[in-house]
């Protein structure tokens, strides 16, 4: 049939060819977008359903969800701060060259020479900065929602993947400029997870574990950093992390979605939704997604659906918004402040002090006390006790509302003071007064692993939750007093270590007050 | 009944199954096991580079009582005293900063540990003392520090 229809009209052909390409862009436009105008509210459906990057949000998100004040739009900024961080990184890899001879005038080419180098190199640094930070912030943001909670116990975890991802990212990356801050840094990295030998030093069981040197070798490929090292952490920080992350990434989102979106209150007031974008398509709001599309009137009942609206363009503008702020603030830093790069690195000179990146120097103060115990001892009690969080903590408490209720604001606020005063009282202590070795010269190393500044600021913690959880016979006030009591003390650690500490780990009140040399 | 259902059911892995599953999967995944095994030394170095460790101090007579010499490049220290010739580390037992020499002692600028003259350690997180390494002649009469070997500290070269 079809052939004859074309041997009877043969000049048809060019006619039907040069109608077609009249209507080119027309069909262009349907063949992108798949589906016609007819329905506004179909195609951004549509248009969420069919495409594979949009498609990981649902098709219509919670009122609830876009509140700025709920979520403060943290986790998208994590995941816009890991973009900014991957394309800046490819402009950096193009001109970087991992050896040690070479590395560190690379860089100085990247500062004086490469057009926009300067920039490109202090925008990653900055949002590797901020992306800490941010992700910080975010847990805390889960934990005090309870948004860990009926389902999303897993994905808290891979949240806690994400974050040691995130500082693993910072750690190899710290190594690459191959400075003097970059060498030193990276040592006394090496050398906190290489105390393990000092327990086992102090047990006398050093024979057993020889996996320690393994590691210290499979990690450095030799002894000592150099260039094997250099070349290590080059693929660690460019292809196996960042591979790693975007799959935990994918898993992280992935799973909210599932979950039902972002987590929420079981009844919601009105007075919360206020200020958030309405839906005034009532009669199709009863149904929720495709479903308002149908005849079916099958779906899934009970899910809110007046307060659902559509996606598109809601949940997207807001998260334009979150990232376009983030970049905004990354750029604007990069432009005040330039990313520091020091002397070449000398392996026969320490700086003095020699600091680790900041988000560690909370740890290296810790290890200034003992290297094994803060070094590894805390951090992994610190990381199981926030891996243990969701399962220990069952209660079916409120979900979706900040500290819960008045006397989770009350225990945060208390646990706050404390874990601040224990924190001061301690560091002011061990200042003024040293510590077990300065007392007793001669006293075994297992002692100090034991009893430490460090032990005893978790001791005190611990006890402090204890008290809670028996006093208001929740589960869920004593995990908030201890995340409490964990997230003052890693703030005031921090900060203590990196004003407060100079030249040979002392004590000075001001960095203008080290000694000059 | 029931029991007698539950023991044909367990007693059923035929001979063909045993073959055809069986057999395949368990060298499969030993084959898996080995290839891994086998790939996975792959990032454990075998030669470590850098330095062997061992170098030369000169004779003893470039280093009469008294002395006091810092090898750089090794991050050791070589002292000479009336009883002999030693050398002390100069990498602190804490977390490997090198350490720097006043008229006390050593003091480490990381954290803080201070040794005496001796190595001893006196004060701050370090866990142990800084090792003393072995000083030996050549046939040469060249002196010879090796950082593979530690000695009991108090053991001198005469």
């Amino acid at each position: 049939m079809q052939k004859e229809d074309l041997k009877e009209t043969p000049k048809d052909a060019i006619k039907r060819a040069i109608a077609n390409l009249l209507r080119l862009p027309r069909h262009l436009k349907s063949s992108v977008m798949r589906q016609g105008a007819k329905d506004v509210d179909k195609l951004k459906s549509q248009l969420v359903l069919s495409n594979i990057f949009l498609h990981i949000h649902s098709i219509k998100t919670h009122r609830f969800s876009l509140r700025w004040n709920y979520t403060f739009g943290l986790g998208v900024m994590c995941i816009g701060l890991f973009t900014i961080l991957a394309l800046s990184g490819f402009l950096l890899m193009i001109y970087y060259r991992p050896d040690t001879a070479q590395a560190y005038y690379s860089i100085k080419d990247l500062i004086y020479v490469i057009p926009s180098g300067r920039l490109v190199r202090n925008i990653h640094r900055w949002a590797a900065h901020l992306m800490v930070i941010a992700c910080f912030l975010h847990m805390a943001r889960i934990f005090y929602t309870s948004s860990y909670k009926r389902g999303r116990e897993f994905n808290w975890n891979i949240g806690l993947v994400l974050f040691i991802l995130t500082l693993g990212l910072g750690f190899t990356g710290y190594l690459l400029p191959w400075d003097q801050l970059a060498y030193w840094a990276t040592t006394i990295g090496v050398n906190v997870a290489a105390s393990l030998t000092e327990l086992t030093d102090a047990l006398n069981i050093n024979g057993l574990f020889d996996i320690v040197t393994k590691l210290k070798h499979l990690l450095l490929g030799a002894d000592q950093i150099g260039n094997d090292t250099l070349v290590r952490f080059y693929f660690l920080h460019c292809i196996l992390f960042p591979s790693l992350m975007t799959l935990f990434i994918a898993i992280h989102i992935w799973r909210i979605r599932k979950n039902g979106g972002l987590s929420r209150p079981d009844s919601i007031d009105r007075k919360l939704l206020k200020g958030t974008p309405e839906n005034n398509k009532v009669n199709n709001s009863t149904k929720p997604g495709l479903f308002q599309h149908t005849d079916d009137s099958s779906y899934a009942k009970g899910k809110d659906a007046e307060n659902l609206v559509h996606s598109i363009p809601h949940a997207f503008l807001k998260e334009f918004i979150a990232v376009i702020f983030i970049l905004a603030i990354t750029v604007a830093l990069s432009c005040l402040f330039d990313a520091p790069l020091k002397e070449p690195a000398n392996p026969v000179f320490p700086e003095n002090p020699a600091k680790a990146p900041w988000y560690f120097v909370g740890i290296q103060e810790l290890v200034s006390y003992s290297a094994f115990m803060g070094g590894i001892g805390i951090p992994i009690i610190g990381l199981f006790g926030l891996a243990l969080i969701p399962y220990i903590d069952r209660d079916k408490g409120a979900i979706g509302i900040w500290f819960e209720d008045k006397t989770g604001i009350r225990v945060t606020k208390i646990s706050a003071c404390y874990a601040f005063a224990c924190c001061a009282a301690m560091l002011a202590f061990t200042i003024v007064f040293g510590w077990l070795r300065a007392w007793f010269p001669d006293i075994p190393q297992l002692l100090i692993i034991l009893i430490n500044p460090g032990t005893i600021l978790v001791v005190m913690f611990a006890a402090w939750s204890l008290f809670v959880l028996q006093k208001y016979d929740s589960i869920r006030m004593g995990a908030m007093a201890l995340f409490t009591c964990f997230f003052i003390a890693v703030i005031i650690l921090t900060y203590f270590a990196l004003v407060h500490r100079g030249p040979n780990w002392d004590f000075y009140w001001w960095p203008s007050l080290w000694p000059k040399h | 009944m029931e029991q007698k259902a539950t023991e044909t059911d367990q007693d059923s892995i035929t001979r063909r199954f045993f073959m055809g599953w069986g057999l395949p999967v368990f060298i499969g995944i030993a084959s898996l096991a080995a290839f891994l095994l086998t790939v996975l030394r792959m990032p454990f170095p075998v030669l470590l580079p850098g330095k062997s460790g061992r170098f030369k101090i000169g004779t003893k007579a470039d280093l009469p009582p008294g002395t006091i010499k810092y090898f750089k490049d090794d991050q050791v220290y070589v002292f000479s005293d009336q009883d002999g010739i030693f050398a002390i580390s100069a990498v602190c037992t804490h977390l490997g900063c090198i350490v720097s020499k006043d008229e006390n002692g050593f003091v480490c600028p990381c954290h803080g540990s201070r040794y005496n003259l001796e190595g001893k350690l006196e004060k701050g997180p370090a866990p142990k003392d800084l090792p003393w390494y072995s000083v030996s002649r050549l046939p040469n009469n060249q002196l010879v520090v090796d950082k593979k070997k530690s000695v009991k500290p108090g053991i001198r070269f005469t």
